[in-house]
């Protein structure tokens, strides 16, 4: 298999239910599609060049320090970035290293290819999808891009049966939407079958 | 308070069920560590590393090794923890699959680590700061630092403050642009060093507007002449409150460049 590099811009540890359940460490990965105004993570985007790069092997290596606890409290690893969705090679290669009994979680916008995210399904074991917001002016304005992978993306989870892996997220972002748009794409996602939603808003974070 | 202490209780709680659930003899003790804590340190990590050893001896001996989901419920029953989750919402139904059934496994943890604890390392003692610049912890926020979102990660070289490009509500000064050169022609005294020297020019301070309105991290960016410079700084110090920048109604700590022009036949002005 062709060896898979990708860059990280961070690796936290011991986050207790932050990212998933148990305990979790979350491994962001560089680069992101999109362009986010209040993006939490905006050293995800532009140069990586000072990131380190990783190889699934000694990623591997570095997370396996806490497979007790992963074990333990039926935690694993949380993958984030940036847009982890990109890197389903790098996942399902480290899949195969750390074996099944730790859960892997995405934490993704799921605005990649569908092909991505078809790959990722079998390797992963939850989805936290961002959405944003599901009107497609709205999601234009906010992150700079058309929300037309998230739509095919979600009804390809639907198709698959896995709604109940995920839990959607669901921002009320200052100055983008409303609570009314929330219950709006919320009204759209149940109606794909999906019922797990955080409701929360964007904390503003300084950069 | 260290942020991270809940973290090491909770974890050390783990290491108790886990130590229990397969007699595994477990001594440890209260941390005493007073300092910032990241949830683990030496101490901690040993102790993990023994139970790792101790599983595997186990294991070795046809022992089964009870550890899938033994401590699965611990995430439900705790509530502050180092990192802090981003509360659902009041229609949330995240709740997630409930403890796994114990179940024997093959102890497959971390064979390759034979470490026992030592007694060379102290309770709380922190581990050597890494040259990796991509591990990082969340305490490497202060305590005034917000909690940790979903998915989010501390950039160390992040920063702290916004554009002035990139704000809602640009910082004001009392009295608007014309207060402001006002404040600056009035308080300035053109270094007597410079005139002689016939030195004139533009000096540039950057610093910091902070949400309070209040005046940081100054420093000259575009030099004149140490003089000047100096002069010019000591400008900025005397400078009273902004109004701070906004971004979406909340104030923001913003960076603001004033230049500063020394005509040495006219009063010094800004532009």
């Amino acid at each position: 298999m062709e060896q898979q590099r990708a860059r990280i811009i961070g690796i936290a540890r011991h986050r207790l239910s932050t990212d998933g359940e148990g305990v979790t460490t979350l491994v962001a990965f560089h680069d992101c599609p999109l362009g986010c105004r209040y993006c939490l993570n905006p050293h995800s985007l532009g140069d990586g060049a000072r990131f380190r790069e990783y190889s699934p092997e000694e990623l591997y290596a570095e997370t396996r320090i806490d497979e007790l606890y992963f074990v333990a409290t039926n935690g694993g690893v949380t993958f984030g970035g940036g847009e982890p969705a990109l890197r389903q090679q790098f996942i399902s290669e480290f899949r195969r290293l750390c074996g099944p009994a730790w859960r892997l979680n995405l934490e993704t916008s799921l605005n990649v290819p569908k092909a991505n995210v078809e790959a990722l399904l079998p390797v992963a074991n939850s989805l936290i999808i961002d959405i944003k917001d599901m009107n497609p002016d709205i999601y234009r304005s906010y992150t700079g891009r058309s929300n037309d992978h998230v739509l095919d993306n979600l009804r390809l989870i639907a198709r698959a049966g896995r709604q109940s892996d995920c839990l959607i997220r669901i921002p009320l972002i200052p100055g983008y939407n409303s609570d009314a748009d929330r219950q709006t794409s919320r009204r759209a996602l149940e109606a794909l079958g999906f019922d797990r939603f955080d409701l929360f808003t964007y904390q503003i974070r300084i950069h | 308070m260290a942020r991270g202490k809940p973290t090491c209780k909770i974890l050390k709680e783990i290491r108790r069920q886990i130590a229990a659930a397969n007699d595994i003899e477990f001594i440890t003790s209260e941390c005493r560590y007073k300092g910032d804590c990241p949830g683990t340190c030496p101490k901690c990590e040993a102790e993990v590393r023994y139970l790792e050893e101790q599983l595997r001896a186990r294991s070795l001996s046809g022992k089964a090794v009870a550890l899938a989901g033994i401590s699965a419920g611990m995430m439900l029953m705790s509530c502050g923890n180092g990192t802090p989750a981003a509360q659902p919402g009041p229609a949330s139904q995240s709740d997630t699959a409930g403890p796994a059934p114990q179940s024997a496994i093959t102890a497959t943890v971390a064979d390759s680590v034979k470490d026992t604890i030592p007694d060379n390392v102290k309770e709380g003692e922190l581990p050597p700061a890494t040259d990796d610049a991509a591990v990082k912890k969340d305490n490497a926020r202060d305590e005034a630092a917000p909690v940790m979102m979903v998915g989010e990660v501390v950039d160390p070289e992040q920063t702290p403050f916004f554009d002035i490009n990139s704000v809602d509500v640009p910082p004001q000064f009392p009295g608007g642009q014309e207060g402001l050169y006002e404040w600056i022609n009035s308080h300035m005294t053109y270094p007597q060093s410079a005139l002689d020297a016939g030195i004139k020019g533009k000096v540039i301070v950057q610093f910091i507007i902070r949400k309070d309105g209040s005046i940081t991290d100054a420093k000259v960016v575009r030099h004149k002449s140490p003089d000047l410079d100096a002069e010019a700084l000591r400008i900025v110090s005397t400078l009273p409150k902004f109004s701070p920048a906004q971004v979406a109604g909340t104030p923001v700590d913003c960076r603001y460049n004033l230049p500063i022009t020394f005509k040495p036949s006219d009063q010094p002005t800004t532009h």
